[in-house]
């Protein structure tokens, strides 16, 4: 009974206490800067745009905190909270604990979109780097669900066809960087294909926030048909989910929210794969729990360490995935050792 | 809400479970040939049968995961078919042969999966289901697992957790596909006489004839998908028919109500 109950305190204390912890995550974030602000500076240019009372600094100064830090600091909340949500959705509809965002080939397509936008020139200038990502993250998801039903329709193939597709998108992204990409381009396009929020809007937030927000309310509506999947689709099928719809909304919702979040943030790794592990290991198993607490967990997370890489090496920045798997590895392995003996 | 045509007259008890000539094949392989039988309320039922005879795909029938080409299965009076899936999950449940996870639940987790068909896919867990998964697992001898890992249980206590997850569902029929695999003598008999015991109608698909033989009201025997012996054990399980189906010479031994089936030798 006490570890039951234990748990249950757990999650209780954990829901209660994570919003909290992300809104004062993106209020401390934005604090933090090489611009020499200090913390009433910056708050008092929120309450300037909030109607509070005029704030005293340069509008460039004001630029730096509405325009760059807050946009940034939201859109890191909001793609870590959906990069978690999509692996929790995975790994469970698929079975398998190492299937994340980028095991459909979404990220490698959107790779591919990205690069034959800015390098290529697709489009004609008409299209911008996140329209390109998003069309690549779409026809690569297309991609594999038609290799992966043609193939049978079962989930080993299903994530076969995603590494198939991951290995042919990379390959094409490769290759159009290599052959037509000039040294500057280049340097561009690695930076987004490692990660980066540096080029974060109000627009990001607001589209990407709202994709985001659109597929939590679904998921959250439908915890409990991806329990009836701990044990198989056919175990699931006898519980009376209907497997073939769920599995489609499901793949397609977590296709658009990867597509979305990747499409302004580039690849950024380690969050929809390792973070569900994290969250289980708090609250346990049970969707309904396990959803909200990997959503609360992910934005914190990637909030603190895109800040960690926007600040740390200044005046250079660090790609926010490599600060996800340089922070995240060293903390993932604590974890896992600790719960070594349970 | 259609009634089949070939319902059975009002005067006799509707059957918990009718199946009426049911075809069903895989990549053009007959694996169910042709299958009627039914099974009366509160009866428990054994689908017997050697390996490939069909006896688990037909549970799958039954339990409406794979449909028939042709033919009808019909719970109560309602066509499996018609039946939406919630509904259909509400009245029946399946445990099937070594299922596994790589979640690491606990027996309370398992148990409360049945409680999906009957609560809103976003409510909370209510008092009633906290209540039921308790009772259940009271009935399966398991309540003192419940916070226990799923994973650390023997295969014994796994197939009762199973077995109480499926009663969560609060079903009227049950459908289990050799329960017994893999559990020694003990936890074989102990687990029959748990199904015997239950207030469901059940259908097992069982290896053991003895056990067949003691626990079910009716058999019935399968041979490449199709029913070639159907009634009381007793009167089903004979010398000869064990010999033509299963291809082992048996000493059956009839003591009143008592089977007793030796094997001697594979013919």
């Amino acid at each position: 009974m006490t570890s039951r109950r234990l748990a249950l305190t757990r999650a209780g204390l954990l829901l209660t206490a994570a919003p909290v912890v992300v809104l004062l995550s993106v209020a401390g974030a934005i604090t933090v800067g090489p611009s020499d602000l200090s913390t009433a500076d910056v708050f008092g240019v929120v309450g300037d745009r909030l109607g509070l009372g005029p704030s005293d600094l340069t509008l460039i100064q004001q630029g730096i905190v509405w325009d760059l830090r807050l946009p940034r600091t939201l859109l890191a909340g909001i793609c870590g909270a959906g990069l978690a949500i999509c692996g929790v959705i995975l790994q469970s509809m698929l079975r398998n604990p190492l299937a994340d965002p980028f095991v459909l080939g979404i990220s490698s397509g959107a790779s591919t979109g990205a690069v034959s936008i800015v390098v290529l020139g697709v489009g004609g200038g008409t299209l911008g780097l996140s329209t390109g990502a998003f069309l690549g993250a779409l026809a690569s998801f297309a991609l594999v669900m038609v290799l992966a039903s043609l193939s049978g329709g079962t989930t080993d193939r299903l994530v076969l066809a995603g590494i198939a597709a991951t290995q042919l998108f990379s390959a094409l992204t490769s290759f159009i960087v290599f052959t037509a990409a000039d040294a500057e381009q280049t340097r561009g396009v690695l930076f987004w294909l490692l990660g980066s929020l540096s080029a974060a809007s109000w627009g990001d937030v607001a589209v990407c926030g709202s994709v985001v927000l659109a597929g939590l309310v679904v998921c959250f509506s439908t915890a409990s048909w991806l329990d009836a999947f701990a044990f198989g689709s056919d175990a699931a099928a006898t519980l009376g989910i209907n497997v073939a719809l769920t599995r489609a909304l499901l793949l397609v919702l977590t296709a658009l929210m990867t597509a979305v979040i990747v499409s302004v943030s580039g690849a950024i790794g380690f969050v929809g794969l390792v973070l569900p592990h994290l969250a289980r290991a708090l609250v346990g198993v049970g969707h309904r729990l396990l959803l909200p607490t990997s959503a609360l967990i992910g934005a914190v997370f990637l909030v603190w360490v895109d800040t960690a890489a926007r600040t740390l090496l200044d005046p250079q920045e660090l790609p926010v995935g490599v600060a996800t798997a340089l922070i995240g590895v060293p903390a993932f392995a604590l974890i896992l050792l600790r719960n070594r003996h349970r | 809400m259609t009634v089949m045509q070939t319902s059975p007259p009002v005067t006799s008890l509707t059957p918990a479970l009718t199946v009426d000539r049911v075809v069903w094949s895989a990549r053009r392989r007959l694996i169910i040939d042709r299958v009627s039988l039914t099974v009366q309320p509160g009866e428990t039922v054994g689908l017997l049968g050697p390996n490939g005879s069909g006896k688990s795909t037909l549970l799958r029938v039954l339990a409406g995961v794979r449909t028939p080409d042709e033919g009808h299965v019909t719970l109560g009076a309602i066509p499996l078919a018609s039946m939406p899936k919630r509904e259909r999950a509400r009245r029946l449940a399946v445990v099937e042969q070594e299922v596994s996870s790589d979640l690491d639940l606990l027996v309370r987790d398992v148990i409360e999966l049945g409680r999906i068909p009957r609560r809103q896919p976003w409510a909370p867990t209510s008092a009633h289901d906290r209540d039921v998964v308790q009772r259940s697992a009271e009935l399966t001898e398991i309540a003192d697992r419940l916070d226990q890992s799923y994973l650390t249980l023997s295969g014994g206590e796994r197939q009762r957790a199973q077995i109480a997850r499926a009663l969560a569902q609060e079903p009227e029929i049950l459908l289990l596909d050799e329960p017994t695999n893999h559990l020694d003598v003990r936890h074989q008999l102990s687990l029959m006489a748990l199904i015997t015991r239950m207030p469901v109608t059940s259908v097992v698909a069982l290896h053991d004839l003895n056990l067949a033989a003691a626990h079910c009201d009716r058999v019935f025997v399968l041979d490449a998908g199709r029913v070639v012996a159907g009634g009381w054990p007793a009167e089903v399980l004979t010398r000869e028919l064990i010999g033509r189906v299963y291809g082992v010479d048996a000493h059956v031994q009839r003591d009143g109500d008592d089977l007793r089936i030796h094997f001697r030798a594979a013919l």
